[in-house]
């Protein structure tokens, strides 16, 4: 099977994957207390004519099979019904927000790599001595700390603290400044959020990097390359990581959802309108097609991202076959 | 018949090496002991082993799996990871002490003085690069080569080492290829910055009996072409016959018999040797057994305070549970380690 | 085998057992593991005897020693009505526990049923359910959690239901794998052998050997559950005020910062050493469970 066909056969595995995601979607719906006619409006929008379009274009008064074909066909159309608290198609919404989560969520990694690659490479090389000890215990502190309230604490530190000790803040107390107003300010806005968001991330990644490269550090051809005389940084840094990365990559998907779990509370923290924080926004406002609309999105793009991870597996190893 | 008494002494190791000791070799062994620190206690892999090779000659290492053969080939060029360690002997390669070397000097040592092929190819290659890359490594590391460059001379080497079509090869990953051409491809990454000493651990092992003949063949071509000196690790007697100039026969740790390959096969001396051979003296039996040496090897946590072998050996007596015999000259350029001169 | 072999030992017999195989583990555990184990008693114990360990009512409001900042008589300060912040700290161990512990028992009991039957009969439901769970298993637990809560609504309970079900499919997977690994090991078939129904089969040879790897999922799973629950409560999804829990203090000492920054910042600490503690124990025993991870 080449590349393409395979694709192809995954694009096709993921449609029952998708089915049971939608199901329980609907079923979200179908959970809130009360009619499910009022959850769909907004308490002054009830009117007799409203209530009948809401009524005929989710099939409300019909039996539920019917009801979730005709809520998947409009969400199939893009059409995932209007937010009543912010007014405005869910879609267009939503991919506002994802947009601006992505943008926290790469520097986010970013940072997290940048810390977890070396400390991980460190802790496998020096096992067992005080190095790895001290890394394990920094990683499982960055594992436990709550997010929410690392975001609290480096904005008392950095801006309310900073700016009673030197006058001014060392990062803005919160806020967005897109990147189309000016890279300076926007980056200024995003890299407390994302560093905090990227403690967790990096924690989490420092354990895996080290244990897969334990595993890997005790192959064969790692001594092999040792035996042909190459230096000990290019055997740890080319022959054995570049086969760590695999193992690393797999569990990917679940570390973007180890980030986006961090999203939802460290965007409320900085005022900062990204996904995590609509999810909140529509929950409060008890806007149930908004929250279906959210948690659909997530969906999709978890389930495209572990798409996108399995094609990296085999460009990293070429042992795999397609 | 004389009997030794020596017990293990360093001047008792002294006379043993000094006993075996040839002009001019390329590598010298003396009294080599590798020891594994485990929970369980001492782990004594190699355990006092002596043994030369001059240029140009194969030498065998012989033994059953866990007898300390390939340890011993790994604590040559230093790659004895922890928990394991050399405790103690001296190897000297073209009379400088290599367990001395470190950083720079241990660097230049491997994959360019000496180089070593392992038992399980499809381990030892890394599956992430391509067998191009490998092979062309050490040209990298030791010769500066650029990486086109070693990429051309990976492809030479692939053609030296007898695997068709080299150039349409060279780009495919290691499990694209079969075992034999693995082997294949190890030998030539070994023979890259033509080495004086190539280690070959088990080369054969893990390929079928056509193939087994052309990787034996194609090392002693090389061996004689290039003129460098090759340590065969084996467990089969049938490949050191076929292979070697000279034999070193190990047991639990230690050499037992040593010396030229047609002398030790046409007269083994050491109840070992003799049963690996398929010849015990044991008048009793009556048919020829399928598996010569009856029981275990001992615990190498807990070596007997005798011989390693008298447990098992068919000639054995109480002295031999004492004695710990050395190897001593038995005829010319052959050395026994038993008793017994000629049991 | 006979009979005899797989003949049920005494009650007294199997709790001995299960004595030395505990004393065993701890033996095998790391220091920080051990310490961390010390620590979790430390915490229930704090939790259980609340009433008796705070220096105060965590209700008791005093307006004049409204918003102290930490001091001998208060420790971690008081907050605007004057209650006291150590006090409500540690009453707020209660909910922390009992949604940690609570929603991982319930995920464990919804999850592995559906495994072990699975796992035990195969066919093409357990094919389909072991996919779903794939699905909401990779789903990020907090998202989903805060979804179905924003929809059912915040209170301990619910907290505890949902944190549970969002749990329950990984112990599914985790029972389901070691099923399939065992069901073909030579005692399971011995003990069909002999007659032992199904049902005894699953739940005297098969579950005894799956149960270590829950254990470790669920000393991890503890730990996110206090996160989680931490992470709603702040937000105002979980317990409702006036209980004293670690999320909503951190949420309401936000609006008295920077000058009365302790309101927020102990109950912090207060989390992450908990959570600290739970994900310690949960890699020291892993490490027993699971050796090859950690040697070899």
């Amino acid at each position: 099977m080449n590349r393409t066909n395979y694709l192809l056969k995954r694009l096709f595995l993921m449609i029952p994957v998708l089915f049971v995601i939608s199901v329980g979607i609907f079923l979200l719906l179908k959970l809130t207390p009360g009619d499910t006619v009022s959850s769909l409006l907004p308490a002054g929008q009830q009117s007799e004519a409203q209530i009948a379009y809401v009524t005929e274009k989710y099939g409300l008064n019909q039996p539920i099979h019917v009801q979730y074909y005709k809520w998947l066909a409009n969400a199939l159309q893009g059409d995932l019904g209007t937010s009543y608290s912010m007014e405005e198609p869910v879609t267009t919404v939503v991919l506002r927000s994802a947009w601006a989560t992505a943008q926290l969520g790469i520097i986010a990694a970013i940072l997290g790599l940048v810390v977890a690659i070396p400390v991980g490479l460190l802790s496998a090389a020096y096992r067992g001595t005080w190095v790895d000890e001290f890394g394990r215990l920094v990683s499982f502190a960055g594992i436990s700390l709550p997010a929410f309230w690392v975001g609290i604490v480096v904005i008392l530190v950095f801006s309310l603290f900073w700016q009673q000790w030197y006058g001014q803040t060392l990062v803005p107390p919160g806020g967005y400044v897109a990147p189309s107003k000016g890279l300076v300010a926007w980056f200024q806005h995003a890299i407390a959020p994302a560093a905090t968001l990227g403690i967790g991330f990096a924690a989490i990644m420092v354990r895996q990097i080290r244990s897969s490269m334990i595993d890997v550090l005790g192959e064969e051809y790692v001594r092999t390359a040792r035996a042909k005389g190459v230096r000990e940084r290019i055997v740890v840094l080319v022959h054995a990581f570049r086969n760590g990365l695999v193992p690393v990559v797999t569990v990917l998907g679940f570390q973007i959802g180890v980030l986006m779990n961090g999203a939802v509370v460290v965007e409320q923290v900085f005022q900062w309108p990204g996904i995590g924080r609509l999810l909140y926004q529509a929950v409060t406002a008890k806007d149930v097609p908004l929250v279906q609309g959210i948690v659909l999105f997530v969906a999709v793009v978890f389930v495209v991202l572990n798409l996108v991870v399995d094609m990296m597996y085999t460009y990293l190893d070429p042992r795999v076959e397609y | 018949m004389t009997r030794t008494t020596a017990a293990r002494t360093d001047e008792a190791d002294r006379e043993e090496w000094e006993l075996i000791a040839r002009d001019d070799p390329l590598l010298s062994v003396r009294d080599l002991r590798t020891h594994f620190h485990t929970d369980e206690g001492e782990l004594r892999a190699v355990d006092g082993v002596s043994f030369e090779i001059q240029q140009g000659e194969v030498l065998g290492l012989v033994g059953e799996s866990g007898s300390g053969k390939s340890v011993t080939s790994l604590s040559l060029m230093k790659l004895i990871r922890s928990p394991g360690e050399i405790v103690d002997g001296e190897i000297l390669y073209d009379g400088e002490d290599v367990r001395g070397m470190t950083g720079e000097r241990l660097r230049r040592l491997r994959g360019n003085e000496m180089a070593m092929t392992f038992q399980e190819p499809s381990s030892a290659l890394n599956p992430v690069f391509d067998v191009g890359w490998q092979i062309g490594e050490p040209l990298r590391v030791h010769e500066d080569l650029k990486k086109g460059a070693s990429r051309e001379r990976a492809v030479e080497l692939m053609r030296q080492v007898g695997i068709p079509s080299p150039e349409a090869r060279v780009d495919d990953y290691p499990y694209q290829f079969s075992g034999g051409m693995q082997q294949r491809a190890m030998i030539a990454m070994a023979l890259a910055c033509e080495p004086n000493l190539l280690i070959a651990d088990e080369p054969t092992t893990a390929l079928d009996v056509t193939i087994e003949a052309a990787i034996l063949e194609l090392i002693r071509d090389l061996t004689d072409s290039l003129g460098m000196a090759t340590l065969l690790v084996t467990h089969d007697m049938g490949v050191v016959a076929e292979l070697c100039d000279r034999v070193a026969v190990m047991y639990a740790g230690r050499i037992v018999e040593y010396g030229d390959v047609e002398t030790v096969f046409e007269d083994p001396r050491h109840p070992y040797t003799q049963g690996l051979l398929g010849c015990i003296p044991d008048p009793t039996a009556s048919t020829q057994s399928l598996d010569p040496i009856g029981g275990e090897p001992p615990d190498p946590r807990e070596f007997p305070a005798g011989c390693h072998f008298a447990e098992r050996c068919p000639a054995s007596v109480e002295d031999c549970e004492r004695t710990d015999p050395r190897l001593r000259t038995v005829g010319d350029d052959h050395y026994s380690a038993c008793i017994w001169e000629d049991p | 085998m006979t009979a005899e072999n797989v003949q049920r030992p005494s009650r007294r017999e199997r709790i001995a057992d299960r004595l030395r195989s505990a004393r065993e583990t701890y033996g095998r555990m790391g220091r920080a593991s051990r310490i961390s184990l010390w620590l979790i008693v430390l915490i229930v114990g704090a939790a259980v005897l609340a009433p008796v360990v705070a220096p105060y009512s965590p209700y008791q409001e005093n307006y004049d020693r409204s918003l102290q900042s930490p001091s001998v008589d208060h420790p971690a300060g008081t907050d605007l009505t004057g209650r006291d912040v150590l006090s409500r700290i540690i009453f707020g161990t209660r909910v922390s526990l009992a949604v940690g512990v609570g929603s991982v028992l319930l995920g464990v009991l919804l999850g592995v049923p559906i495994g072990s039957v699975g796992g035990y009969f195969g066919g093409w439901i357990d094919e389909f359910a072991m996919r779903s769970m794939d699905v909401v298993i990779s789903f990020p637990a907090l998202v989903l959690a805060l979804a179905i809560i924003g929809v059912v609504g915040g209170s301990l309970w619910n907290l505890i239901l949902v944190i549970g079900v969002v749990f329950s499919p990984q112990y599914a997977r985790l029972i389901h794998g070691e099923v399939l690994s065992i069901k073909e090991s030579e005692y399971v078939e011995a003990a069909q052998g002999i007659g032992l129904g199904n049902v005894s089969v699953l739940w005297r040879h098969i579950l005894p050997n799956a149960i270590g790897p829950v254990i470790v999922q669920a000393t991890f799973h503890v730990a996110l559950a206090i996160i989680i629950e931490a992470s709603l409560s702040f937000l105002g999804l979980g317990v409702q005020p006036p209980q004293p829990t670690w999320g909503v203090m951190i949420a309401d000492g936000r609006r008295y910062l920077p000058a009365e920054w302790w309101i927020s910042v102990f109950p912090g600490f207060a989390i992450m050493i908990t959570v600290l503690a739970f994900n310690l124990l949960g890699d020291g025993l892993r490490e027993v469970y699971d050796p090859q991870l950690v040697d070899q």
